[in-house]
């Protein structure tokens, strides 16, 4: 049973336990004096648990989802009904969420540290292209029920055009989530290409979706060409240079045989060499050497 | 429009606000607990910022200070800023302060931030270039992100200093790999 040692300090309370209660006791809750903003943590607790039963990390079993889906029923049914009880106390709706799967995309790519790669999250991304038809038939019904009623559209001011530029609004905040998606991942790739050369390792290959892996061939493809028209490397030299020569230790089984610049060399395991410092810093950003000082 | 593809300014646009609507809308309803999707005049509606923003442009709602600049928060600035807990507030207090000065009525946000900002510098600086090892101090959780960036740049100016007074491998693996290969025996 809730008590009020149970409710923190700013009036909210633990959501762990929450599903254990009826929605009976919810009700009760709700009617005791935390009113709005319970009602709000409330509404919250509920939309996200009903995001995350459709989504299939959720590791419930079938019996506590089937549970849980019966509670949020119940629960969203009795907050419809109190909402009428206690609208002097309005509650404050949250507009929608408009946006927030598209910004869950942007928070996702941002979570890792600056320079990372998430997994390309294609659903997420599908899904927020959906939403964006589903505001732009929205926006269209809007705009068709004005012309139907005979009013100028580009002038009236009335609830439906208000309507369709809240729709508007939330189809630009979502391209632009998008965009910014996108973008961003595209240009880590492009680094990506300047440190590590036109060879994609294994971990980052999986991470990066089709047309990705096809932007970043495409990418090289173009930096070798130029680069073979210059007859220069612009991909040595990120730091500027003091030696012409640096010895390395090999990391990782490279092979034999391998033609550098001005010998062939055997590349065994935990050899030292000597190189020529513009052939090892390839090597050393994929982190198959390191560099040995002293 | 330098800002469209800043991750960080697309977060802070997301802070919610709370609105009131000066003219009706129609045809909007996401709200899962409300009947019909019209939002009357004059009805108290959370947004998120940026929806909120462009409506006040278009005079369509007028907006209230959001929790994060109430009176607690003074309070709590004024006594003591160095140790306030910003980032549970609003993790991009300093942002969002900016993009709300001149659209809330409230002419008091800007020193608020300033004042906040000025004291709050001084403890980043010292903590950042001289604290031991990042992780391990508490201070680290009550920064906005703003702070983290500065917090994070005094930090890996110091590392990059006591690097080149040593002098280390200048060639590093490409930071997207990770940092540590696993040597597979």
């Amino acid at each position: 049973m809730l008590t009020r040692n149970r409710i923190d300090g700013t009036g909210g309370f633990l959501f762990s336990d929450l599903s254990k209660h009826t929605a009976s006791t919810l009700a009760t809750m709700i009617h005791l004096r935390w009113r709005t903003e319970l009602q709000l943590r409330l509404r919250n607790f509920l939309y996200t648990l009903g995001q995350s039963l459709h989504s299939d990390s959720l590791s419930f079993s079938r019996h506590k989802r089937r549970l849980l889906v019966n509670r949020l029923c119940f629960c969203s049914f009795r907050l419809r009904r109190l909402r009428s009880i206690l609208s002097p106390y309005s509650l404050q709706p949250l507009l929608n969420m408009y946006g927030r799967k598209a910004c869950e995309l942007v928070k996702e790519f941002a979570s890792v540290g600056k320079g990372q790669l998430t997994q390309y999250n294609s659903d997420l991304f599908e899904q927020v292209v959906a939403e964006c038809s589903q505001h732009h038939l929205e926006l269209q019904s809007l705009i068709r029920k004005m012309q139907e009623e005979g009013l100028d559209v580009q002038t009236a001011r009335n609830a439906d055009h208000y309507g369709a530029l809240i729709h508007h609004l939330a189809l630009v905040r979502n391209k632009r989530c998008l965009m910014a998606y996108v973008n961003n991942r595209a240009e880590i790739i492009r680094s990506l290409v300047w440190k590590i050369g036109s060879v994609l390792p294994k971990e980052i290959e999986e991470k990066l979706s089709h047309t990705e892996e096809e932007y970043f061939n495409k990418y090289s493809g173009e930096l070798k060409k130029y680069m073979s028209k210059m007859e220069l490397d612009l991909t040595v030299d990120m730091v500027p240079p003091k030696d012409p020569y640096i010895k390395v230790r090999v990391l990782d089984d490279i092979g034999d045989g391998i033609v550098l610049s001005d010998k062939t060399a055997n590349f065994a395991r935990h050899s030292i060499h000597f190189l020529k410092r513009t052939d090892a810093e390839q090597f050393i950003s994929r982190g198959l050497m390191e560099e040995l000082t002293g | 429009m330098a800002k469209y593809y800043d991750i960080d300014d697309i977060i802070t646009e997301e802070e919610i606000v709370s609105v009131i609507f000066q003219k009706p809308a129609s045809g909007v309803g996401i709200d899962p607990s409300s009947e019909t999707d019209f939002i009357e005049t004059g009805s108290k509606v959370e947004l998120p910022f940026w929806l909120a923003h462009e409506l006040q442009l278009r005079q369509a709602v007028s907006v209230n200070v959001p929790p994060c600049f109430n009176q607690k928060t003074r309070l709590e600035i004024q006594a003591d800023s160095a140790s306030v807990d910003l980032r549970s507030r609003c993790p991009f207090f300093y942002e969002f302060g900016c993009k709300i000065a001149p659209i809330v009525s409230d002419r008091t946000i800007g020193f608020l931030l300033l004042s906040a900002f000025k004291s709050r510098y001084k403890e980043v600086l010292t903590k950042a270039h001289t604290a031991a090892f990042a992780a391990g101090s508490k201070f680290w959780t009550i920064l906005t992100k703003e702070e983290i960036n500065l917090y994070e740049a005094a930090q890996s100016a110091m590392i990059s200093f006591k690097k080149w007074r040593k002098g280390g491998p200048r060639f590093q693996i490409a930071s997207i790999l990770g940092r540590k290969r696993k040597s597979t025996e």
